[in-house]
């Protein structure tokens, strides 16, 4: 179940603590249209973007005014100090429009008073200050998909950022001596000016990065989970496209693994399973407010990654995995307690088919909101021992058919699983030696206690943390399963 | 009548098997007598049950044995019958005789570690549970002879458990225990004038303890004597659940970590080889396996003796928890032998060194009903003696321990080992 959760994080998320991959996987075993990612019109990505800005404290433009010098007329010359000017950037908007990402920002007004020191024939005369102001301008900017088909899709500036505004204006002290032909106004204006330039340009190159972890540009990952499954998951350079007013973005995504000793040697990956992308435009989901961002999860995509898991060997558990909390038997086995205190169950598990898995719509009245996820694991041998006064016996051991119902939910930004149901078929009991039960009592105790076994270690999963493309980062508004897909509608 | 006279008899033949009860038939302790079936213990002044005249029904956990000079199995149980420490030894036709050593009134007799000494006296250490205290048992011409052995420090602290015997060349006693209130590996070694001395080996200073180990613990002190008579304990830490050995030089103790940050299992046991070299099996709880290590020319060196592993029809690999209730002796040929239970089949299982350093293939030496709990291995002069215990239902459905004893081939009698 970690795997499922595992997957799950990777696939909505696009981000999850995992080891980088040193090589990338066979290119078999990856393919397209994994996830995707949708931007619809309404997305409000300017305060998005607004929002990455301010939190990386961006959003204020702070310059440096280097020292200059020059003439006052005749025989007077200055010199002006180092001084900071911060323009502060507000009224970001940003739109997807006939293929571009539009972005306009207003640049506050600043004004900044520089020292200035006048020289005579290399004497000091006196101190001046000048009164420097940058008055209000607007500037936009247009990025658009440069794709380079090596290094996956990137939003870069399309064309030269445009500045508008009145000029920088400098007023010096009136009774500082200048003489005609002083040129202290246009040469701290043209420096002003030239630093400006040169801090929007900077500030623009700074939205491709923003506007990408906004859309999900930089998303995804590759990486080892465990060392067991190896599994990449990137934006596709073919999948990247801005429309009239929307942008969609799809990412490869594959798993590999080796089988692990634990498996049966029967064991196999599955191919990629390629489903047509959602048609999020032609979708128009029944919202009461906009949704920022739509993903798309191929369920086949999952499907090979739950397979992968089960060959690399991380659906199996040896019962030196750790103990499980609040796990109790002897109300199911009576005869348990001639034994004296048991304490600490703990529990081996061991697949023993290749897991499929189907989806199934939520149950609202559970407070569910994302699609149920339906797990069956053949002959699933689960081995369950308990704790005798420092020894690990093993108290029962069955092989059923498992069929496992996962309720996934997200709580404060991560991904958590219950267990919705548990269904255990065609039960062999493998070993009872210590029980003394009928056989009818042993064989519904069997089940009573696997499910418990089962549920323990769903709820033990813990939470995963999820990242998501920041203009998806609210709640989860909507979940719907659609033709192959799974779709998810998040706020902004 | 008849039933006065029947406990009268009882009484005499209880106190005939209790050490210590010295005094006479007389009128008190028990008021105006106690209820049909039991009988007057004088030591406590409660009525008890009287101990029969043979082995107890429940027999084998927390056992130990040993050999005498002629070959004999010597061993030591407590029995949950009566709560008691038996002693007892097994006849030619593998029928047992005991004693009921010490319990009357209190739960006394877990962890008990015996040996014999030159004169094939039996010795044995064990926990009194009732009281929180080490205690120790000596056979004497006169009978048994019992002593609580004094503390040391603060006199309410708990200590005895998993406690671990070995006489030295004089025949006096060292015994190893945990003081778990003060979260201690303490020594206790008596004198030949008869006085107690108690020493802390390890783990005083450690500030988190909580003054208890929470209930019983497992077998995780074990300890062996060298030729200079000096203590080496192999034992588990504890604090960091680490397994150490504490060896007893002039001045202080030196002590080597054999396997660190893991929670390793409350499984050991140690045993010189025939050069006088240190070796140990114990049970790793994480891995599910049992481990080996041993001193090779003055180098720590490490095995897993087995992992645990088997094939499914499948071909896939199960693992399942091995190692722990783990025994370790040495052979007249020189090479271990290491018996332990098969926590996921129930079995006692056998390995034997190879000459090469290996380990033979786990042999099942015994799989009727749940056995292979509290092993105990010691050399004779024809072989090796085990024992185990094994877990069995009574007719009421309760769990009833039962003593299963085996005598292993060990090469040539050279009687080399020390005892």
């Amino acid at each position: 179940m970690r795997v499922v959760a595992a997957i799950l994080t990777l696939v909505i998320a696009g981000g999850c603590n995992v080891t980088p991959l040193q090589e990338d996987l066979d290119p078999a075993s990856v393919g397209g249209q994994a996830v995707e990612y949708y931007v619809p019109p309404t997305s409000p990505l300017g305060g998005v973007m607004s929002d990455l800005l301010a939190s990386a404290k961006a959003d204020v433009l702070k310059l440096s005014l280097p020292v200059v010098q020059g003439s006052l007329g005749g025989t007077l010359e200055f010199v002006t100090s180092e001084c900071e000017l911060e323009i502060p950037v507000f009224d970001l908007s940003a739109e997807v429009l006939d293929s571009k990402l539009q972005i306009a920002a207003s640049m506050g007004t600043a004004e900044v008073t520089v020292p200035l020191e006048v020289y005579t024939e290399g004497e000091l005369l006196r101190a001046c200050f000048l009164q420097v102001n940058a008055p209000e301008r607007d500037l936009h900017v247009q990025l658009a998909f440069c794709s380079e088909p090596e290094n996956g899709p990137a939003l870069v500036v399309d064309g030269a950022p445009d500045i508008v505004g009145m000029p920088v204006t400098a007023e010096l002290d009136f009774d500082c001596p200048q003489q005609p032909g002083s040129e202290v106004q246009s040469v701290v204006i043209g420096s002003v000016e030239d630093i400006i330039q040169d801090s929007v340009l900077g500030f623009a190159s700074g939205l491709e990065e923003v506007a990408g972890d906004a859309v999900g540009v930089n998303s995804g990952a590759a990486g080892s989970m465990e060392g067991l499954v190896d599994f990449l998951m990137l934006p596709d350079s073919a999948a990247a496209e801005m429309g009239a007013a929307d942008l969609r973005i799809g990412l490869l995504g594959g798993f590999e693994s080796i089988r692990a000793p634990c498996v049966p040697t029967d064991a196999a990956d599955l191919p990629p399973s390629v489903e047509p992308p959602a048609d999020f435009p032609e979708r128009v989901p029944d919202l009461e407010v906009p949704y920022g961002l739509g993903v798309s999860v191929s369920k086949g995509f999952l499907s090979q990654g739950l397979a992968a898991a089960y060959r690399g060997g991380l659906l199996c558990r040896r019962a030196g995995a750790g103990d499980l909390s609040d796990v109790r038997l002897d109300d199911l086995f009576p005869s348990l307690r001639a034994l004296g205190s048991l304490s600490a169950v703990r529990a081996a598990v061991w697949p023993g088919g290749q897991p499929e898995m189907e989806f199934t719509t939520p149950d609202p009245a559970a407070g569910e909101d994302l699609p149920r996820m339906m797990v069956t694991l053949p002959r699933l041998t689960v081995d369950i021992y308990g704790n005798l006064e420092c020894t690990d016996l093993r108290l029962l051991s069955v092989t059923a058919d498992v069929l496992v119902v996962l309720a996934p939910r997200l709580e404060n930004g991560s991904l958590a699983f219950g267990l919705a149901e548990a269904h255990i078929g065609s039960m062999d009991i493998n070993f009872s030696e210590l029980l003394d039960e009928s056989d009818e009592d042993l064989r519904a105790g069997s089940i009573a206690a696997a499910e418990r076994v089962i549920g323990r270690l769903v709820a033990d999963m813990g939470l995963l943390e999820v990242p998501r493309p920041a203009c998806g980062g609210g709640d989860l508004l909507k979940s719907a399963l659609e033709g192959g897909r799974i779709l998810l509608y998040f706020a902004p | 009548m008849q039933q006065r006279l029947w406990i009268l008899l009882a009484v005499l033949g209880a106190v005939a098997v209790i050490s210590g009860c010295q005094s006479g038939v007389m009128m008190g302790p028990c008021g105006d007598g106690c209820p049909e079936g039991t009988v007057c213990d004088f030591e406590t002044g409660k009525c008890v049950q009287p101990r029969p005249p043979d082995c107890p029904k429940d027999l084998g956990r927390y056992l130990s044995v040993a050999s005498d000079s002629t070959g004999r199995t010597i061993f030591s149980s407590y029995t949950t019958d009566y709560g008691d420490l038996v002693v007892g030894s097994i006849r030619s036709d593998s029928t047992m005789n005991c004693e009921y050593v010490d319990g009357l009134g209190s739960d006394v007799g877990l962890y008990t570690s015996l040996a014999v000494d030159q004169l094939d006296r039996p010795r044995v250490a064990y926990f009194d549970r009732s009281n929180g205290r080490l205690k120790y048992a000596e056979k004497t011409a006169g009978g048994w002879e019992v002593v609580t052995v004094p503390r040391t420090g603060s006199g309410d602290n708990v200590v005895g458990r998993s406690c671990s015997l070995a006489l030295d060349s004089d025949g006096l006693p060292h015994i190893a225990f945990l003081d778990e209130t003060a979260g201690t590996l303490n020594v206790a070694r008596k004198a030949s004038d008869g006085r107690w001395a108690v020493e802390v080996v390890a783990g005083a200073d450690n500030g988190d303890w909580p003054g208890t180990l929470g209930g019983e613990v497992g077998r995780m002190i074990s300890t062996v004597l060298d030729t200079k008579d000096r203590e080496w304990i192999a034992y588990r830490d504890i604090h960091s659940k680490s397994i150490k050995v504490a060896g007893r030089q002039p001045d202080e103790w030196s002590i080597i970590e054999v396997e660190a940050d893991t929670d390793l299992g409350s499984w050991v046991s140690a045993a010189l080889d025939l050069d006088g070299n240190m070796a140990l099996a114990y049970h790793d709880r994480d891995e599910g396996v049992l481990k080996y290590a041993w001193n090779q020319d003055g180098s720590l060196q490490k095995t897993v003796v087995d992992t645990g592993e088997e094939t499914a029809e499948n071909g896939a690999v199960r693992k399942r928890p091995v190692g722990q209730h783990c025994a370790l002796a040495f052979g007249c040929d020189e090479l271990p032998r290491i018996l332990y239970l098969d926590g996921a089949t129930l079995e006692l299982k056998l390995v034997v060194g190879k000459p090469d350093g290996g380990f033979t293939e786990p042999e099942v030496l015994s799989s009727e009903g749940a056995v292979g709990f509290f092993n105990t291995l010691a050399p004779g002069p024809d072989g090796l003696h085990a024992a185990s215990c094994r877990y069995e239902r009574n007719q009421e459905g309760d769990i009833q321990a039962t003593m299963v004893h085996f005598r292993l081939d060990a090469g040539i009698s050279t009687w080399r080992g020390r005892r």
